[in-house]
């Protein structure tokens, strides 16, 4: 299969300024991740808060530049293509849908705007191809003259995955695209991604936190941890026989629907590390339970294992 | 997809914005008080070509300081009597609105332009250009405008033109300051972000995703800084910086009528509550528009 969109040890660190006189300090939100998204697969990217994924979905979007490595979209380094040449191969749908439509603005206008800026088609083909879109993604074309503030959370996302659809784009980055919606409206934002997936063979990454969502929908998985890629492998693979301590730590930590089982208790300890001041050698080792000599000194790189690769000194022994 | 059906006509149900807005509008009595007031006050300016019973500057040295038709001696020649040089008020009234209204609007447009410009640019892209426009707006808020107002009419000599200049070139600030936290708070939303993925480009980021979404705050600065020109227009021309005899601006009206007051108050009174009913006008509206157009930004 082909790579379509693929990190070459990309890194992105932000100055971190704490009051007037302190010197800045640089926090490393993605710190040498490399990554290939080949066609027609459903790549998850999960981690906690403060991992790095949206940091890294930006990054694949072009929104953000960066600060080392290189994202390549079909081979050419992001940097050197226009932001109009990256539009029409990656599109966005972000996590809150309250924000991320301009509230002055008619639905049909935010669905056809891509192709206003790519300036596909005359205003009156235009219009007809986004009402297509619109109905394509569930929603009734008299929808199409109304205002974001006229729709109901879930409708708001439809009109997101709309718009990033329209244009036809090889990607379509999700962050978070399900975690700002009612429970009872996730599912049905995920069943139209998967079958939009399904139909129009688009590729997609899908950020999140949910591990519940990413089985039901990746075909493989990538964990992150403070800014690095700790663990990747097909997603029956993952779910499986997880490698990494930390991925087994949160696969243990997905709550499951039975009440008396309570909250699980996974050894991890309350703190998450300081993303300022990473710990040495293994960034995970503070919290693991199966640290042993060369853990909080050497840091492990990412080694192939079966159907997939992971970042773990256990792994080599 | 039948529960995305119910939703939609759930939603249709919920009325259009624009409706909601009028409605709002419609209900708030201080807007449509200072709305109908203001109305009055621009037709009847406008109008006074048409309704203006003289000349404002045909002089009657025989019916000099003729009082209102409300005093014993008043009569109808000269409804609002008429000034040391026998012009008829009520006329140079009339006409004298026109020369405010002008003075508000030209100045709102030229230092609206201005400084939402640098508001937008600065907010929208931070960093250096930020602190440049910083310190221009420091720079500006540094110069009186009444000195910088008193040099200018010393060299280039007071005309309507140069006080509409120098009060456009000097009061968009506010704009600026405003325009610039406006566009901070929306740059960082993910519509934004969206139409740059999309590929939009900055200038047109800048045009149709931001400026729409700040334009409540814009009007309401505009209203604020068109009442602000008009009485310093005013101030202006009762030093005798801004607008030139014979022409009939209020505050020259005011400031020509002072040496009289004493025996002929309404000299003073009638171009002094024009002036109050204008800008107590504007600022109802003004306010009524940030209570209807932009209610989380009211302080």
């Amino acid at each position: 299969m082909t790579i379509l969109i693929e990190t070459r040890d990309v890194s992105r660190a932000f100055a971190v300024g704490r009051g007037l006189f302190a010197k800045k300090r640089m926090l490393h939100a993605v710190n040498g991740v490399s990554l290939a998204v080949r066609e027609g697969e459903v790549l998850a990217i999960v981690g906690e808060s403060g991992c790095g994924k949206s940091t890294l979905a930006k990054m694949l979007l072009g929104l953000l530049a960066p600060s080392a490595g290189a994202v390549l979209i079909g081979g050419t380094d992001a940097r050197s293509l226009a932001r109009v040449e990256i539009a029409r191969r990656v599109q966005p749908v972000f996590q809150d849908p309250y924000s991320s439509l301009n509230p002055r603005r008619r639905i049909a206008d935010i669905v056809a705007l891509p192709l206003e800026v790519h300036r596909v088609g005359a205003s009156g083909e235009r219009r007809r191809r986004a009402v297509e879109m619109l109905e394509r993604v569930g929603l009734p074309a008299r929808l199409a003259p109304a205002y974001p503030g006229q729709l109901s959370g879930g409708q708001r996302q439809r009109v997101a995955i709309a718009r990033a659809l329209v244009m036809q784009p090889e990607i379509v980055i999700c962050d978070e695209p399900t975690s700002a919606l009612d429970v009872s409206v996730q599912s049905q934002i995920l069943n139209l991604l998967m079958d939009l997936q399904r139909e129009l063979g688009t590729t997609l990454v899908f950020i999140s936190h949910n591990l519940a969502v990413v089985e039901h929908i990746a075909t493989r998985v990538a964990v992150m941890y403070l800014g690095r890629v700790v663990e990747e492998a097909e997603a029956g693979a993952l779910f499986g026989a997880p490698q990494h301590p930390y991925t087994q730590a949160l696969l243990a930590s997905a709550l499951t629907p039975e009440p008396g089982l309570g909250v699980p208790d996974l050894g991890l300890g309350p703190a998450f590390p300081d993303p300022l001041s990473p710990p040495a050698g293994c960034a995970f080792h503070p919290r693991c339970n199966r640290r042993f000599a060369p853990c909080d000194a050497v840091e492990p790189v990412l080694q192939p294992r079966a159907g997939g690769r992971v970042a773990c000194h256990l792994a080599g022994v | 997809m039948s529960d995305a059906t119910l939703e939609a006509s759930a939603a249709a149900a919920s009325p259009d914005p624009r409706g909601v807005a009028l409605r709002r509008v419609a209900g708030h009595a201080g807007l449509m008080t200072g709305a109908t007031l203001l109305a009055a006050i621009v037709i009847l300016s406008l109008a006074a070509p048409l309704i203006a019973p003289h000349d404002p500057y045909a002089q009657d040295l025989a019916k000099r300081l003729a009082p209102p038709i409300w005093d014993a001696r008043g009569d109808w020649s000269h409804p609002l009597g008429t000034d040391n040089l026998g012009r008829d008020y009520l006329s140079r009234v009339l006409w004298g609105g026109q020369i405010s209204l002008l003075i508000g609007f030209s100045v709102m447009i030229i230092s609206g332009l201005i400084g939402s410009t640098l508001g937008l640019v600065a907010g929208y892209f931070g960093g250096r250009i930020d602190l440049v426009v910083t310190f221009i707006v420091t720079a500006r808020l540094a110069l009186p405008v009444v000195l910088v107002a008193l040099a200018v009419v010393a060299v280039a000599s007071g005309s309507l033109l140069v006080v509409i200049l120098v009060l456009g070139l000097l009061k968009w600030d506010r704009f600026a300051v405003v325009m610039r936290s406006a566009t901070q708070q929306v740059r960082h939303l993910d519509y934004v972000a969206a139409a740059r993925a999309a590929g939009a480009s900055t200038a047109r980021i800048i045009l149709r995703e931001v400026l729409p979404n700040v334009a409540p705050q814009l009007i309401v600065v505009a209203t604020v800084e068109a009442a602000s020109a008009i009485l310093l227009e005013a101030a202006l021309s009762f030093l005798g910086l801004g607008v030139q005899p014979p022409l009939p601006s209020w505050g020259l009206m005011i400031s020509e009528a002072k040496a009289y007051m004493f025996f002929s108050f309404w000299l003073i009174a009638i171009p002094g509550t024009a002036l109050a009913l204008l800008v107590l006008a504007i600022n109802l509206v003004g306010d009524g528009l940030r209570d209807t157009l932009a209610p989380d930004g009211r302080a």
